[in-house]
């Protein structure tokens, strides 16, 4: 009862996203998930299905200053970082913040740019700072980036490599609406519209106090051990040529206690883990045979799946 | 594979005639000899398993190998295992070459001369890894496999026509600018260009240098044919083509029917065409390469410049230990000793050697002797050592090379049987450590091919050789019966048979100093078993020691006791028998002999087997009244002595029936005993004022005769020391009185003796013996020559009772040498115990061993160590039960759940809804409540299922009840669907 309270805000979040996102849950919930467990967010899905609206929708709801940068070839990392400047009148070097210091960051089609410039970004993600001649700035709390990759264009790209993708604690798909719900989209309104009418449903403050309680879940042994199987079954699976981290453990039971606090409760049990697994790891392995594309999406969650099926949950 | 080598063979061969000896004999020491040799060979197998099992060898072939051509077999082997591996050598044939030690984990190479007389690839036989370590006795081999290639030697000479033959061009010779011979045209002067190239004729008519450019048959391709049955000359035809392609620097490839090279040039190309060329044909499978015919070198010592001197060490070994050889005259051997001191300065170098002619001479002349005179002198042993102390000499002397270093050695090995056979002295004991130590580090020395050996390398074998052969003496079975067909004994190997001389003095002639020689002789005498009577359980000894009767005396004439043999008379029933010599003949009655007092009942009795001892005495322990068993007949005389009428030379059997009071012995039946009383059992001899002096001294406190006895016993045995070591000097009563205040055993009984009756008190002498070996296996009482004893009897209270004046070994306290004294007894203690445990170690004893270990590790240790494990047992048992009990109590709640978890499966798993391996509950109840909606109840109970489990609060009282009524719910729903 008491936590179900305390919960109450994530609730009235996921309710006001996914009045924006229409017939979208999963892909909200995710994202919801993402943010608890202090990751970031991979979108791996065709252009045109709302990744900036989900982006934008968020970021209103919790209060939180949201930036957008657009990966061109040609970006700097200066260009997402910042850069020393200097005053002439005043004689000396000022520090320019570039757009990565926000609370939300979406990071459009990361893999068009040099990996120069997205290994500048990913660092920054993963040490909440920007180190720069010299001195560090650190990043605002929370922090959270949502990165999207088209998994069909491949002219000129920059795929990240796995090690990268560790970063993200989760992949998200959205996929194209439902015909009924790319109607009721149709008919209702314009896109501004529907933003602007948002409001915050939680302070940044309390999304901060969200965060360290869903570190706090209780894991019991059983459950974690299930983790661990499941992250050995997929180093051990003979069509997965690289599994699961330690890394990616790790992040399956942030997430896992993210989606438990979601649904309410200050414990985790194996259904948590079991909901996650596919977001969580699908995008860390490396398989055989390196289809590209969405057939590679594809292809992942479907093993992930098969190795679901063969690790024996506990009761 | 392990076998014997030369020395291994004479070894065994010594091994087998040691045992063979040691079984005829009985001489345990030479089972000790056995043991050692049998423990080396063991020992020696089991090294080389260990150290060979983890060698890896391989062989090694230089690049590029020739047919026909030396070359340098290398072998390489590795130590992959824990063990030292030493003395190893690689072999072909004659062809030896050493690789020395190879601790564990490091590498050696050794080179062999070899020869591949096959064109292509050949098996090269008879190469071996071998290792005789640590002693030389037996030998590991493990052949190497090695195949090698050989090339193929290039046609010698100008067969031009042969060898361009087999060449065929391809390609254009397009002529181009290079270093070939042809010439191509003349070109301008470049600066750079040599001298010599300079077209003179051109330069005079242009009027400019000019300068010659020749042509090189540049993209010329060879091709070089080779058939594989054209015979062994057109392939080294082809050979030598290559060979002259590669030196030109065209590109070439060798053409084997379809088989054809890539083209190449250069040296590598031609190893790689040159190889395809060797294997053609016969070439291609292995051809034995045989081993080089020969026998293999004998194996003599390595001239390690130790060995000398060590050998020399040994010599002085053994000669050292002849010195505990009894029957070699000590003066002898010390007059051989300047021979050591010369032959240390032979082997440093600073003393001539003696010519050849000399030594021929001198062992002719020493043979001769020792066959005609020296055998019939001192008998076969002696002269045979006397001969083995000439041949040491001669040894140690007379080496130069290592085979006589070998020599030498052998004749230490022979030096050593020879003592192990004819000693009993405890110091043997040491000095079998020291020869094994010896004979360990020689044979190790000889044997490494290298400067790497030390004497650490030594120390695992030995010390695991001198213990296994301590556990095959221990278990060598004795077999008694061998003894009958003993060829040994006569050569004086036997020990233990005891010597003729002393059983004759025995009887008739006690004298001072005499038992020492005795006490050194384990020769069993007699065993006692005792029947019923004395009032003791049955089975175990009847006293700890029995005092066993021989003989008694009663005249002292100063030096030695005898018998008088005075006038009496015995009454028998109403007769009187007179005595003739002293004795009177016993009464036979029926198969018995019956003695005075056999009329008032039998005592206890004794069974008696006795060993051939060359006397009649009649042994008993407590009186004698009646004897059975016994062929002859028997006498007895005044004394209470019992004889036969004749000695037993074979051993005899007999049972005793003692009387009930033995102190009385024949007296009540002998007629005017008071005289014989008073006469000369009184009777001194003219002796030493002090001796009388002494008695009244010592008795002036004591009323009657036993206080006079008890007073004497008690002042000989306080105030004097018990020495085994007596001399064969015979020292008389007053020096043992007055002087030394040390002696053996009938130096105390004399001079009880003579006190007593200086006191008045008559008293005898009596010589026996002192049983208290008691043999649990056999149930009697081991008897051994060196437990010969000499009491007095004295007459006290109207019988005759044993007085025992000599301290025993282990009580006497003098106060002058205290610590020193108790060295002495330890001496003397160890010394008896090596006599009687070591040199008597027969088959009784050791069945008697082995039976007392079962009994008390059966027994007795394993109750204590029962009984002190105990409150360890019940505190972990305890300790286990709280364990479990705790354990228990922290799975309860998880038990209670998974209890309640279990139902709810097992109620859907009937419902038609089974958990899958990887399904959670919540999945499965999903499932199932989606599908039968009666079944939702399950759904609920999951989820308090997770609270429960998962949920750190667990579930509180009120949740509880409602998974119970969920539960209650869930069971009627899921019988409603089932019916």
């Amino acid at each position: 009862m008491e936590t179900q309270a305390k919960t109450a805000p994530l609730d009235r979040l996921l309710a006001q996203v996914n009045g924006v996102l229409v017939g979208k849950d999963e892909a909200v919930r995710r994202t919801i998930i993402a943010l608890l467990s202090r990751g970031h967010l991979l979108i791996e899905d065709v252009p045109g299905i709302g990744k900036t609206l989900l982006a934008l929708a968020l970021a209103r709801s919790i209060d939180a200053k949201f930036r957008r940068i657009q990966f061109t070839n040609d970006l700097l990392p200066s260009d997402i970082l910042g850069i020393n400047l200097y005053d002439q009148k005043e004689g000396r070097f000022d520090f320019r913040a570039g757009p990565v210091f926000t609370n939300v960051l979406l990071a459009d089609e990361i893999n068009r740019s040099t990996p120069k410039t997205q290994s500048a970004l990913l660092e920054a993600m993963n040490e909440r700072q920007v180190s720069l001649e010299g001195t560090t700035f650190p990043l605002p709390e929370p922090f959270f980036v949502i990165a999207t990759e088209n998994p069909v264009e491949h002219a000129g790209t920059f795929p990240l490599p796995e090690a990268q993708l560790d970063r993200f604690i989760m992949r998200v798909q959205i996929g194209y609406p439902s015909p009924a719900d790319e109607l009721k989209v149709l008919r209702g309104g314009e896109l501004a519209g529907r933003l602007d009418a948002l409001t915050p449903v939680m302070t940044l403050e309390e999304l901060l106090e969200l965060q360290r309680r869903a570190a706090k879940v209780h894991a019991d042994d059983a459950v974690l051990e299930y983790a661990v199987a499941l992250a050995r079954a997929t180093r051990e699976d003979p069509r997965i040529r690289l599994g699961l981290s330690p890394r990616g453990t790790q992040a399956l039971a942030a997430a896992a206690r993210a989606s438990a606090l979601l649904e309410g409760r200050d414990f985790m049990v194996p259904d948590d883990i079991k909901r996650v697994a596919g977001p969580v790891a699908a995008h860390r392995l490396m398989l055989d045979g390196a289809p590209f594309g969405l057939s590679r999406v594809a292809e992942s969650e479907r093993l992930i799946e098969s190795v679901l099926a063969r690790v024996p949950a506990p009761a | 594979m392990i076998r014997l080598t030369r020395a291994g063979g004479g070894a065994a061969a010594m091994g087998a005639l040691t045992l063979f000896a040691a079984l005829a004999s009985g001489n345990n020491l030479l089972y000790l000899v056995y043991g050692l040799l049998t423990a080396a060979f063991l020992v020696s197998w089991l090294w080389l398993r260990l150290s060979g099992r983890a060698l890896a060898p391989r062989a090694e072939f230089p690049e590029a190998l020739r047919m026909d051509g030396r070359f340098a077999l290398r072998l390489r082997v590795a130590n992959g295992g824990r063990w030292t591996a030493r003395a190893l050598e690689a072999r072909r044939g004659p062809d030896a070459a050493p690789l020395g030690e190879l601790p564990p984990g490091a590498e050696a190479r050794a080179a062999l001369d070899a020869q591949l007389p096959w064109r292509g690839l050949n098996e090269v036989e008879g190469l071996c890894l071998q290792s005789a370590q640590p002693f030389g006795l037996l030998r590991w081999s493990r052949p190497v496999a090695a195949e090698g290639l050989a090339l193929p030697r290039p046609l010698e000479g100008t067969a031009e026509e042969e060898i361009s033959a087999l060449c065929e061009s391809s390609g254009l010779e397009r002529p181009r600018r290079g270093a070939g011979d042809e010439l191509y045209g003349a070109r301008p002067y470049q600066s750079g260009d040599e001298a010599r190239l300079i077209n003179w004729k051109l330069t005079l008519r242009a009027g400019k240098t000019f300068v010659n450019e020749f042509t090189e048959a540049a993209g010329a391709k060879v091709t070089v044919r080779a058939d594989a049955g054209a015979g062994e000359r057109a392939i080294s035809a082809a050979a030598a083509a290559l060979e002259r392609c590669a030196v030109r620097g065209v590109q070439f490839r060798l053409a084997a029917g379809h088989d054809k090279t890539p083209f190449g040039t250069g040296r590598g190309h031609l190893t790689l065409c040159l190889d395809r060329l060797a294997r053609l044909g016969a070439g291609g499978k292995a051809r034995p390469a045989p081993a080089p015919a020969g026998a293999r070198a004998e194996d003599l010592p390595a001239s390690d410049p130790r060995l000398p001197a060590l050998t020399l060490a040994g010599g002085l070994l053994l000669y050292a230990g002849l010195f505990i050889v009894d029957d070699i005259e000590t003066p002898l051997l010390f007059a051989c000793a300047p021979v050591f001191v010369w032959a240390w300065l032979v082997v440093r170098g600073r003393a001539p050697r003696l010519p050849d002619w000399f030594w021929t001479l001198a062992s002719t002349g020493i043979l001769l002797y020792t066959l005609l005179v020296d055998w019939r002198l001192s008998g076969v042993m002696i002269a045979n050592t006397h001969l083995l102390l000439y041949m040491l000499a001669n040894r140690l002397l007379a080496s130069r090379t290592p085979a006589d270093l070998r020599q030498a050695f052998i004749i230490h090995f022979l030096a050593f049987f020879l003592v192990s056979g004819q000693t009993i002295s405890p110091w043997y004991f040491g000095f079998f450590f020291a020869y094994a130590a010896y004979a360990a580090a020689w044979l190790g020395l000889a044997l490494s091919r290298g400067p790497g050996w030390t004497p650490r390398a030594a120390l695992r074998p030995t010390a695991a050789v001198l213990g296994l052969s301590v556990v095959l003496f221990t278990a060598t079975p004795r077999i008694e019966p061998l003894r009958q067909i003993n060829p040994f004994v006569h050569l004086g190997l036997d020990k233990r048979k005891p010597a003729a001389e002393f059983a004759v003095r025995f009887t008739e002639n006690v004298s001072l100093g005499f038992f020492g020689q005795l006490k050194r002789s384990s020769a069993r005498v007699m065993r006692l078993k005792p029947l019923g009577g004395w009032g003791t359980r049955p089975g175990g000894p009847p006293a700890p020691f029995l005092l066993v009767r021989g003989a008694a005396f009663d005249r002292f004439d100063g030096r030695s006791w005898s018998k008088s043999a005075p006038a009496y008379a015995v009454r028998a029933g109403a007769r009187a028998y007179r005595a003739r010599d002293g004795r009177v003949p016993a009464a036979r009655r029926g198969r018995a002999l019956e003695f005075p007092g056999a009329a008032a009942g039998v005592g206890p009795g004794i069974e008696v087997t006795l060993y051939p001892l060359n006397t009649s005495v009649v042994f008993t322990a407590a009186g004698l009244t009646r004897l059975e068993g016994a062929d002859s007949a028997a006498v007895f005389d005044h004394t209470d002595t019992v004889y036969f009428a004749a000695p037993y030379f074979t051993g005899t059997s007999y049972t005793a029936w003692g009387s009930r009071n033995p102190a009385a012995g024949f007296g009540p039946a002998i007629l005017d005993y008071d005289r014989l009383l008073a006469g000369p059992y009184l009777a001194l001899p003219a002796l030493d004022a002090r001796i009388a002096a002494l008695a009244g001294r010592v008795t002036a406190g004591a009323a009657t005769p036993r206080e006079k006895a008890r007073a004497v016993a008690a002042h000989l045995r306080r105030d004097y020391r018990y020495s085994l070591y007596s001399t064969d000097a015979r020292r008389d009563l007053a020096d043992f009185l007055f002087v030394s205040r040390s002696g053996n055993c009938e130096y105390f009984a004399t001079a009880a003796a003579v006190l007593l009756r200086a006191a008045g008190v008559p008293t005898r002498l009596v010589a026996g013996f002192l049983a208290d070996e008691w043999n649990e296996y056999g149930g009697f009482f081991d008897v051994r020559q060196g437990q010969a004893h000499a009491w007095i009897e004295a007459y006290v209270d109207g019988g005759w009772h044993p007085v025992d004046a000599t301290p025993s070994v282990g009580l006497v306290q003098d106060r002058a040498e205290r610590a020193l004294g108790r060295l002495r007894r330890w001496a003397t203690a160890a010394q008896l115990r090596w006599y009687r445990n070591v040199i008597g170690y027969d088959s009784f004893v050791q069945r008697d061993t082995l039976r007392r270990a079962r009994l008390a590790v059966a027994r007795d240790s394993l109750g204590r160590a029962a009984d002190a494990a105990w409150p360890l047992v019940r505190g972990g048992i305890l300790a286990a039960l709280a364990g479990l009990v705790l354990l228990t109590l922290r799975d309860a709640r998880r038990r209670g759940s998974q209890r309640r978890f279990a139902a709810v499966e097992r109620l859907l798993k009937e419902a038609g809804y089974p958990r899958r391996l990887d399904q959670t509950a919540r999945e499965c109840a999903a499932v199932a409540a989606a599908a039968r909606p009666e079944l939702a109840p399950a759904a609920a109970l999951v989820e308090l299922h997770y609270r429960e489990l998962y949920d750190p609060r667990g579930l509180d009282p009120a949740a509880e009840r409602e998974a119970d009524r969920l539960l209650k719910e869930l069971r009627l729903r899921c019988q409603t669907l089932r019916s």
